[in-house]
């Protein structure tokens, strides 16, 4: 019995991320987009894979726990047309049956979009045919569109001017997928925010959400794009510590996860202890030892508990150890002050 | 004995869409006698004949049912099996080896006059 719920709960898991949605707002209209082909599973070979460790079920459950759930916020994201509020008189059950149901819409809305090595190039040649050189002055590119082939999978070849026949690389294949099978909100080529120059000016407007919501809906998680729009602004706000402006959003987790992955959490942690989310925190460290099981702090993590376990990171690992260190003194201050205002 | 010819009365062509100086093409199958913008059993792709900004021609084609209509014994028109030999479905059309090769002569030929040009101006 165990065991089957075991599995079934794996199931779940899996086919949660076979649903991953990407939202975004738009002036007036809101588009919610599946990602289910965004699963390529590289095989467990490389242990160096994120994605591999990303979706195993202790970090998605710490990153779900630290990116909290503010239901007004996360309602808030999302600009609507406009309409007049509905004004409803409940009894108390009623009540609770329409928070819960908020709360789960909610939930549904920060699912996380995974976090991903880039793809693989195609190159893919099919035939050489020199003899054809010069047939057409311009490409050919060949898509198939049998029924129930998803955009993943879909046949598109291209015959080049010099007649070799190739499977379409991975920018062909994404506007010619746009063309015949247009996903709401996607377009056919990629707006100019997204160029470097233009990126950082958007960042310096602390549009942070807005750009990783575009970048959601454009891109797939493992476009190289979509790699270096995110990562750059996750720098930025490491850079900037504008941490709460993620929290309660799907982004609060990838960004997390990245800052761990590239050993950069100190601010994250310095900007926490100040909020007074010392369980998030350690939370943050626990994730460090699951990402880095050979560290210093991994080594010497041995049945330490709660903020001993961020001292521990504090001494080993940290770069910015001075203020961290002080932090820390202070939250403990504080806390030794409250208990002596309680006595 | 006289040898007789198989026809088919259905054929694989294509339909013109689109509007002045602006061709679209859908590929279907119709009975062979209708005309050209006859009604068609069943639309099978497009062809786009104009290259985008990309200098690519868009071509789709349902080949499931491609395959399934051959199997019907449907005929191909020229044009689309010009399209199938290029797509690697079937076999390359001599018609597209014919035209690449006066394409090459046509612009080896361009160039040399070019030359000339560039000689007799210096």
């Amino acid at each position: 019995m165990a065991a089957s719920s075991r599995r079934l709960s794996y199931c779940l898991l899996k086919s949660n991320y076979t649903a991953l949605l990407r939202q975004v707002t738009f002036q007036k209209s809101r588009c919610v987009r599946s990602l289910s082909s965004a699963i390529t599973t590289e095989t467990g070979k490389d242990d160096k894979d994120p994605f591999v460790v990303f979706r195993s079920q202790e970090v998605q459950r710490i990153l779900k726990k630290i990116t909290g759930l503010n239901v007004e916020k996360v309602s808030h994201m999302v600009s609507s047309t406009l309409k007049k509020p509905t004004y409803k008189l409940l009894t108390e059950e009623e009540t609770q049956e329409a928070e819960e149901s908020a709360r789960k819409a909610a939930e549904w809305k920060l699912q996380m979009p995974p976090f991903m090595l880039p793809r693989k190039p195609i190159h893919d040649i099919l035939s050489k045919d020199p003899d054809l050189e010069g047939f057409d002055s311009s490409k050919y590119v060949f898509t198939d569109i049998s029924f129930g082939v998803s955009n993943k999978e879909r046949l598109i070849v291209v015959r080049d001017t010099d007649g070799t026949l190739r499977k379409a690389d991975w920018d062909e294949r994404d506007r010619v997928n746009q063309v015949y099978n247009p996903t709401t909100g996607q377009v056919y080529i990629a707006p100019k925010m997204f160029d470097d120059e233009n990126l950082e000016r958007v960042l310096n407007d602390d549009k942070y959400i807005y750009m990783l919501d575009r970048a959601c809906v454009q891109f797939e998680p493992d476009n190289p794009d979509f790699i270096r729009v995110t990562h750059k602004t996750f720098e930025h706000i490491n850079k900037n510590r504008k941490f709460d402006v993620l929290r309660s959003t799907r982004h609060f987790g990838p960004m997390t996860f990245y800052l761990t992955w590239n050993n950069k959490i100190d601010l994250l942690l310095v900007d926490m202890i100040h909020r007074g989310l010392m369980d998030d925190c350690i939370d943050v460290v626990n994730l460090y030892v699951i990402l880095h099981p050979t560290s210093k702090t991994a080594n010497n993590m041995q049945d330490k508990q709660d903020i001993e376990r961020v001292k521990t990171y504090c001494q080993n690992d940290a770069e910015n150890k001075a203020e961290l260190e002080l932090s820390i003194q202070a939250f403990e201050d504080s806390l030794r002050g409250k208990s002596k205002q309680t006595a | 004995m006289p040898r007789i010819k198989y026809i088919s009365h259905l054929k694989i062509r294509l339909k013109l869409y689109g509007c002045t100086n602006r061709p679209f093409y859908h590929i279907v199958v119709m009975p062979h006698k209708k005309p050209r913008q006859g009604k068609e059993l069943e639309q099978l792709g497009t062809y786009d004949p104009m290259p985008n900004m990309f200098n690519e021609k868009l071509v789709s084609v349902n080949f499931e049912r491609i395959q399934y209509w051959l199997g019907k014994k449907a005929e191909i028109s020229r044009p689309v099996e010009h399209l199938l030999g290029l797509c690697g479905f079937l076999p390359i059309h001599p018609t597209s080896y014919l035209e690449a090769t006066r394409n090459r002569k046509k612009m080896a030929e361009a160039e040399q006059n070019k030359e000339e040009k560039a000689e007799s101006g210096s």
